[in-house]
């Protein structure tokens, strides 16, 4: 309302209230083709767990989402989720996860807290990268031909990446 | 409350003490200082003018008693209150029972403010920062004031802002149906004094100057007219109180690297 963002963003609209005489702000739904997630544990029907402080947008991302791609840390049973306490930690129903694997590590260079923190070092390089030609030479560094396995080997392996500190705020 | 006057404060502790003092009177709501000196002011709210303030871990949980800032002792605990993710303070928002002091790159004349990008075009600006964020959502919703550490006409801008990125007491931009009373723009903290937009016409006006500045430096300093007020009243002193609590909510001392030099309070 009042701002620039309704300037600069054309599909962002400007709406006569049918209820009162105020204008009101409209903008059409996000809709996603995938929604590529990382969560703690997740068993292989697709009930998904995370333990972080927050799970921020991701079952948000995931409702939005045609399909919902999940790696998770850790492959557990269906007795996993028995407990009503860990059941709560579930933020989507299975029926919203298209497939699952186990990538453990698999959120580097963020963070799955409470299991590791951010590279900020690693997230460093890549800003930096932030020029003409930049992404290419980081895209040939770390992510070009190679596997997750051959990837995590070169950020230091997974218990480097398990052993990265939690963030103090 | 104890309320003697220090004599030896910095420049950053009456800024903290004069952004605590927006709060007093809020009630419960959700106090949000982005930035060092705007967390310490609402922590220090918090624990002496108003209990009632709700603070975030800045992460996901509302706390009983703030954090302190910086790194803090392995034995630390967290005092939580509830548990608010970040998707849950988008309600807090909507419902207007949140004071935010955030700190803008540019503020205009009618108290719009800019934290997405400068210069250039907004297609290809010279300088990309934030984004608009959630700073549109807010002006509209609730309470909100600035921190500015250096007072200039390159804050305080001639025009309008590159990006206007708040509403604020622009005419032209009213949306049809609201008026002004439902914009709630408090104050404006700098390292020369206190502002607001109660001046004539929503101008801003001079509310307090910090001891040793003078009307002639804030306007040589701001890109547009400050209405200045008949009667000025000086920035109130941090009390010995008020510093002995700041000391324990910023204990590595983060508050003296916020403005250059870490300049003393009191002007000479």
């Amino acid at each position: 309302m009042g701002t620039d963002v309704i300037k600069f963003n054309p599909d962002i609209k400007v709406i006569d209230s049918p209820y009162d005489d105020k204008e009101w702000v409209a903008m059409p739904a996000l809709k996603l083709d995938a929604a590529l997630v990382h969560v703690d544990r997740a068993n292989v029907r697709g009930v998904c767990q995370i333990k972080a402080p927050d799970h921020h947008m991701d079952d948000w991302f995931v409702r939005a989402a045609d399909k919902t791609y999940v790696t998770c840390e850790e492959i557990v049973g269906a007795e996993a989720f028995a407990d009503p306490a860990e059941a709560r930690l579930v933020f989507w129903e299975r029926n919203f996860t298209t497939g699952v694997a186990a990538v453990p590590g698999g959120a580097h260079p963020s963070s799955c807290s409470p299991n590791y923190g951010f590279d900020i070092p690693h997230f460093q390089e890549y800003n930096a990268s932030a020029k003409e030609g930049g992404f290419a030479a980081y895209f040939d560094k770390y992510i070009k031909g190679s596997s997750e396995e051959e990837y995590q080997a070169k950020v230091g392996g997974l218990d480097a990446i398990r052993k990265l500190p939690q963030p103090v705020y | 409350m104890m309320s003697k006057p220090a004599s030896d404060y910095s420049l950053a502790e009456l800024m903290i003490c004069a952004n605590a003092a927006a709060y007093e009177h809020d009630g419960e709501v959700l106090v949000t200082g982005i930035g060092v000196l705007q967390r310490i002011a609402a922590s220090l709210a918090m624990l002496t003018t108003n209990p009632g303030i709700m603070m975030t871990d800045s992460e996901a949980w509302i706390l009983s008693s703030p954090n302190p800032v910086g790194k803090r002792p392995d034995d630390f605990v967290q005092m939580n209150e509830n548990w608010m993710g970040f998707s849950r303070i988008f309600d807090n928002v909507w419902s207007g029972r949140r004071h935010l002091t955030g700190g803008p790159t540019q503020i205009d004349r009618f108290g719009q403010a800019n934290i997405s990008a400068m210069g250039g075009d907004y297609q290809k600006p010279k300088v990309q920062m934030l984004g608009v964020r959630g700073f549109p959502g807010n002006s509209i919703c609730h309470i909100n004031s600035y921190m500015v550490p250096a007072h200039s006409s390159r804050v305080f801008v001639e025009g309008e802002c590159d990006v206007v990125c708040t509403i604020g007491f622009n005419p032209d931009r009213l949306p049809k149906g609201y008026s002004f009373d439902e914009i709630d723009l408090r104050c404006v903290y700098t390292n020369l004094g206190v502002f607001d937009f109660n001046g004539p016409n929503r101008q801003m006006q001079i509310v307090s100057l910090h001891p040793g500045v003078t009307v002639e430096e804030v306007i040589a300093n701001t890109g547009f007219e400050v209405h200045v007020p008949e009667n000025i009243a000086t920035t109130a002193a941090p009390t010995e109180e008020q510093l002995a609590i700041i000391r324990q909510i910023d204990p590595h001392n983060l508050r003296s690297k916020q403005l250059k030099d870490n300049p003393a309070g009191v002007r000479l």
